[in-house]
């Protein structure tokens, strides 16, 4: 039966399609995604999907499925695909069908609900067995990690209620004035996930802010929420100085109760900050990842892991062994280009909190980004080079197109009085527009004294354009940035493209600038379509536009990010 | 009503034309049965004709006390004649008495009397045929007005009911869509030596693999071929250029018809007892809004079965229904496996004396011509900002169509996705499609305003595309090496319809690029236009509308099949 005025289309293959003007899109965004992934919100039609993990995290957050399958039936244009409501039913019933108790101190209950599930656990944990008895088995708590690994490869979630160790006592409380002397709370988003985590009854899991949105301010409220002794694995040194300087900032900690524990200095404190090369760091290829014990060696209360979705995969199989630890993931997405979002969900945790990111933009949270593509034409010498080149050439002549320069001397030129960011993928390029327009320089050879003496200086304000290679990739803060320049770069990944506009929404500047220069009718046209339809999916505005007719100063639309009324604007 | 009563009785005038013209002692008969009027024998079929209007008009007005005073057993009998095109064949009449006593729960005597006295009140007739089985005969003229009652008598009184499957479940139109979309854009592989071109069949199958059946997709291919929508050219797979123009000019009818019901009849070598029982099954749910028992539809099939047998043919009646069983079985699970009928079964397996079947909605409608392109009446889709098409699965058939010719496809389901790309709306010139068309079509049927950096970068790529019109173009296929240079100096000017292989529009391209094959050594070959109007021929216009124009009266049905109900004939009389 159709129902033409309902709003919401269920597809055999899991996704739901909802049209952004229904007038019940508001009501139904917030249902679904408490039982589905958003996945893409282009302009007028948003994606979700429905996935195991995402029923696991109903259920585990206490959405009843008739809620679910009441949602689906009550906004449901078409009918629903049989096997959809059958694949709800499925996985979420699966999720509470195993639960883990703890037993006594060595050893673990493992109870089931199903007498099917139970046959097959059985079957599959044989060799950790102990002893069986009457819909429950016992295991031996160190193996408490691995079994819940084994069986979410057969699509079996675990309810973990075996607890966890508390950690050793820190004294640590939120300040009100920061030491920068500015007022401090924690945002309403903000301290909803902290107060969902702390009535988590299974202690751990993942917390879904987009960049910018103040995922490390969640971090530390729940840390001065636990005062527990924490251990944060970050990303780049870069980052873990940012997490010191904010824990220094927002919380009573002294600078003795915060170390660093890098390359550079090992201190073992309550709150320790490392990285995630730094643990899986060897010295030969024979060599034991050495910093490995560092899990084991303090009394932790909470592991923070910053960035899960691009946790390296020997840190998933560090984090089996330390089940017992309340664990804390921290992301922008949940999507993980390798896949292993399962892994997220079992050794980590479930979602204990999402907040949509174009909501905390209408909101104000986080900068409104403008997309721009500007094109520029080869000139003719060495666009018949280029056609007669191989591929790989090809990417590199289109890349470094020596007419780009002339487009950054515009934009920088234009954006005079803002904090840009110049990012590249060739090194040769981006040493010639440092040189060219005297501009500091990033790569993977600064050293990191420089390096953080440059990132505070642009912090500062003294420095208004920083030119970086992919290093700039990861994340460090730079609340300053309000433009970001991409001269040349590797295509296609999503992170990256996330973590390129992350650099530029920070919430101190107001609109953000992200501008990508392509060479025309080369296959840098291509490679950026991709991109151009991650932002575009993303919800951004992306235009595209001829570098020809912006020095012209032609004017196309009239929206509020137009380039050529911004620039005009602004000039 | 009286559409039903246009399909139902459609070849009415045959009989009244055929018996007044043959039969002039039978028409004196009736005549004299029904007004006690002993009128001269007449040899003017003018004359007759008026005679047999008069008993029709008396038979109109006296319907009612006609029908009250038949027993039980008659009204079954008129009931079955009824359904099946107002024939009963026998080989011998006891066999007949005894089938429909066995299959109705009579006594054969209560069958036979009824018989008899049906034929004495010139209700029914008896055709003697020369080399086919004889049959009881109840002319439509007599039908239509006893048709009422019957339904009244045999219609649905159970309180459940159970309705035939709705169109839009099987996406029909969108796998077409799909289809055409699909092949246009992701066409013809190629080997880098240039010999093997095909579609990559498998990738295609999983590509649809989530909204459809691998051999659904694979008969549907099969039948755009055979209408020559796709056509194989030198081992390769190309799709008819005027494919677009075609299949857009058809009705939703015809389009559905041709994947649909088309591949069934064909696959069934259109063998002209099952097409009658399907014929039955489809009016049977229009009549009487209920399923059809199997044992019933049977019966028919063997009626239908028997009217094609030549005399003599089945010595033994018994061994004849065993054969006929097992055919008929295998029949009953091809319309399942077609999706024309469900059957509704008691069990696990299907039991012809438990089990009822019911036609669903498309077979229905498309077997009786029922206009079903109100099914689509949506003529809006939504173009988002990320160059995708949504296209809900009410949308008019020649909109989609067109959606599915300048975008690629994502994903064809419920919601069927398309993504617009450069190569997807140069593809679409090569196809037909006129380029201030596109963006105008876009305008006009999408749904919310379209993105603007969409409708920018749209009329900038076409902006680009330097030719005008697709005509004068010349096809050549460059050595795998050098193409991709061809391909992209002149990326606005000509289009690579497979790999290695080129339109070219303009004169003066084609001069440089055969120079610059020259000077380089390489090798460039001039294909036929396998695009060109010759191929155009072969999607047989006339063709496809005979195939598709017999299904709907039983007028042309019966045109189609012959006359032999008429032809060889003995002699009409209401005596066995």
């Amino acid at each position: 039966m159709v129902e033409r005025d309902k709003v919401i289309v269920v597809q055999p293959d899991k996704t739901i399609l909802v049209d952004t003007h229904h007038p019940q899109f508001e009501e139904v965004r917030k249902k679904l995604i408490s039982f589905s992934e958003l996945i893409k919100t282009p302009e007028h039609m948003y994606f979700y999907r429905i996935t195991p993990i995402s029923l696991w995290n109903s259920a585990a957050n206490g959405v009843p499925l008739d809620e679910i399958l009441e949602t689906l039936q009550r906004y449901k244009k078409y009918d629903i695909p049989e096997n959809v409501i059958d694949f709800i039913r499925k996985h979420y019933t699966t999720y509470g069908k195993v639960v883990f108790q703890k037993y006594d101190k060595d050893r673990i209950l493992i109870k089931f609900f199903d007498e099917e599930i139970k046959e097959k656990v059985e079957k599959l944990l044989e060799k950790y067995i102990l002893e069986k008895l009457p819909d429950s088995i016992l295991v031996s708590s160190e193996n408490r990690g691995v079994i819940k690994t084994e069986l979410i490869k057969h699509l079996i979630p675990v309810k973990d209620l075996a607890g966890f160790d508390a950690g050793n006592k820190i004294e640590i409380e939120l300040r009100n004035i920061t030491l920068e002397n500015k007022e401090f709370k924690l945002r309403y988003y903000q301290s909803e996930a902290v107060y969902n985590f702390s009535k988590w009854k299974e202690g751990s899991g993942i917390i879904v802010l987009p960049c910018g949105a103040g995922k490390t301010i969640v971090a530390i409220g729940i840390i001065a929420d636990i005062k527990e002794y924490t251990l944060i694995i970050t990303t780049s040194n870069e980052s873990v100085k940012q997490w010191k300087k904010e824990l220094l900032d927002k919380t009573t900690l002294r600078p003795e109760d915060i170390g660093e524990y890098t390359s550079q200095s090992k201190n073992l404190t309550p709150i320790t900050i490392t990285t995630y090369s730094m643990l899986i760091h060897k010295r030969g290829k024979s060599d034991d990842m050495r910093n490995i014990n560092i899990f084991t060696t303090q009394n932790w209360g909470l592991i923070v892991y910053d960035e899960v979705h691009i946790l390296p995969a020997p840190i998933f199989r560090m984090t089996t062994s330390i089940q017992s630890k309340r664990r804390l993931g921290l992301t922008a997405t949940l999507v993980r280009e390798d896949n292993l979002e399962s892994e997220v969900f079992t050794l980590i945790g479930p979602k204990i909190y999402e907040f949509p990111w174009k909501l905390l933009e209408k909101e104000g949270w986080i900068a409104k980004a403008f997309c721009y593509e500007i094109k520029i034409a080869l000139p003719d010498k060495i666009y018949s080079k280029y056609l007669n080149a191989n591929q790989r050439s090809k990417f590199r002549i289109a890349s470094t197109n020596p007419e780009k320069i002339k487009a950054i001397e515009f934009l920088l030129e234009k954006h005079k009085s803002n904090h840009i960011l110049i990012i590249g993928h060739f090194l040769s390029q981006l040493q010639e527009v440092s040189r060219l327009f005297n501009l500091p320089l990033i790569t993977g050879e600064t050293l990191a004294v420089e390096r953080q003496k440059l990132y505070e200086a642009f912090r500062e304000g003294k420095i208004k354009a920083l030119c970086i290679s992919r290093v700039g990739n990861f994340s460090i803060d730079l609340p300053l940035a309000d433009v970001a320049i991409q001269i040349s770069g590797i295509f296609g990944s999503r992170q990256e493209e996330a973590q390129r506009l992350g650099r530029i929404l920070r919430p101190d500047s107001g609109n953000a600038f992200f501008y990508t220069l392509i060479s025309k009718n080369t296959l840098e046209e291509d490679f950026a379509r991709k991109r151009q339809l991650f932002l575009l999916e993303q919800g951004y505005k992306y235009e595209i536009v001829e570098f020809s007719d912006l020095i012209k100063g032609k004017t196309v639309s009239n929206n509020e990010g137009d380039i050529y009324n911004y620039i005009n604007k602004i000039s | 009503m009286k559409e039903l009563n246009k399909i139902l009785f459609s070849n009415e005038e045959n009989f009244i034309d055929w018996i007044s013209k043959s039969e002039p002692q039978l028409v004196k008969d009736i005549h004299y049965y029904f007004f006690k009027k002993d009128l001269e024998q007449s040899y003017d079929s003018e004359e007759n004709k008026k005679r047999l209007s008069e008993i029709e008009k008396y038979y109109q007005e006296n319907i009612s006390s006609i029908y009250f005073s038949l027993t039980k057993s008659e009204k079954v009998i008129l009931y079955l004649m009824q359904n099946s095109f107002g024939w009963l064949v026998y080989d011998r009449v006891e066999n007949l008495t005894k089938l429909i006593a066995k299959f109705f729960n009579f006594s054969p005597e209560e069958v036979s009397i009824a018989i008899n006295s049906l034929l004495n009140r010139y209700i029914i007739f008896n055709y003697k045929r020369l080399n086919l089985y004889d049959f009881l005969y109840c002319p439509p003229v007599f039908l239509k007005y006893i048709f009422e009652y019957l339904r009244n008598d045999f219609s649905n009184n159970n309180s459940i009911e159970i309705k035939p499957e709705n169109i839009l479940k099987e996406n029909y139109i969108q796998l077409i869509a799909g289809l055409i979309s699909y092949i246009v854009n992701y066409s013809p592989r190629s080997s880098e030596n240039n010999e093997i071109h095909k579609i990559d069949l498998e990738k295609l199958l999983e590509f649809f693999s989530d909204f459809a059946e691998k051999d659904q997709i694979e008969r549907i291919i099969k039948k755009l071929t055979r209408f020559g929508f796709f056509q194989k050219y030198s081992n390769r797979v190309i799709i008819n250029k005027f494919l677009f123009d075609t299949i857009v000019k058809l009705s939703v009818n015809e389009q559905l018809f041709i994947i649909f019901l088309y591949e069934f009849l064909d696959q069934l070598e259109f063998h002209k007892p099952t097409f009658m029982a399907i014929k039955i099954l489809s009016h049977y749910y229009l009549i009487y809004k209920k399923p059809l028992p199997l044992k019933e539809l049977f019966f028919y099939y063997i009626n239908a079965e028997l009217y094609f047998t030549p005399k003599n043919e089945n010595k033994n009646l018994l061994s004849m229904l065993k054969h006929e069983e097992i055919k008929f079985i295998s029949f009953v699970r091809q319309l399942e496996h077609h999706k024309i009928a469900k059957v509704i079964k008691a069990g696990d397996t299907v039991s012809l004396t438990n089990d009822s079947i019911i036609m669903n909605e498309p077979a229905i409608s498309l077997l009786n011509d029922f206009d079903l392109s109100s099914n689509y009446p949506q003529t809006t889709f939504v173009v988002d900002s990320n160059f995708e098409i949504f296209a809900e699965p009410e949308i008019r058939p020649d909109i989609l169509f067109k959606v599915a010719l300048i975008s690629e496809p994502k994903t064809i389901q419920l919601m069927s996705i398309f993504r617009i790309t450069k190569e997807s709306l140069k593809k679409s010139l090569a196809y037909g499609m006129k380029k201030e068309e596109i963006i105008e079509f876009l305008r006009v049927h999408s749904k919310h305003k379209i993105p603007e950096n969409v409708e920018k970068s749209i009329i900038e790529t076409l902006n680009e595309i330097t030719f005008e019109e697709f005509k004068n173009y010349k096809i050549v296929q460059i050595s795998a090496h050098f193409s991709s240079f061809i391909r992209e100096k002149y990326k606005n000017s000509i289009i690579e319809i497979e790999p290695h292989t080129f339109l070219i529009f303009d004169e003066n391209i084609l001069k440089n690029i055969e120079e610059y094959c020259n000077e380089n050594k390489v090798s460039i070959k001039y294909i036929t236009d396998f695009l060109g109007e010759k191929y155009h021929q072969l999607v047989t216009k006339f063709q496809l509308e005979h195939n598709i124009k017999h299904l709907h009266t039983i007028k042309d049905f019966l045109n189609f099949y012959g006359s032999q109900h008429l032809g060889n004939i003995l002699k009409v009389d209401n005596k066995i």
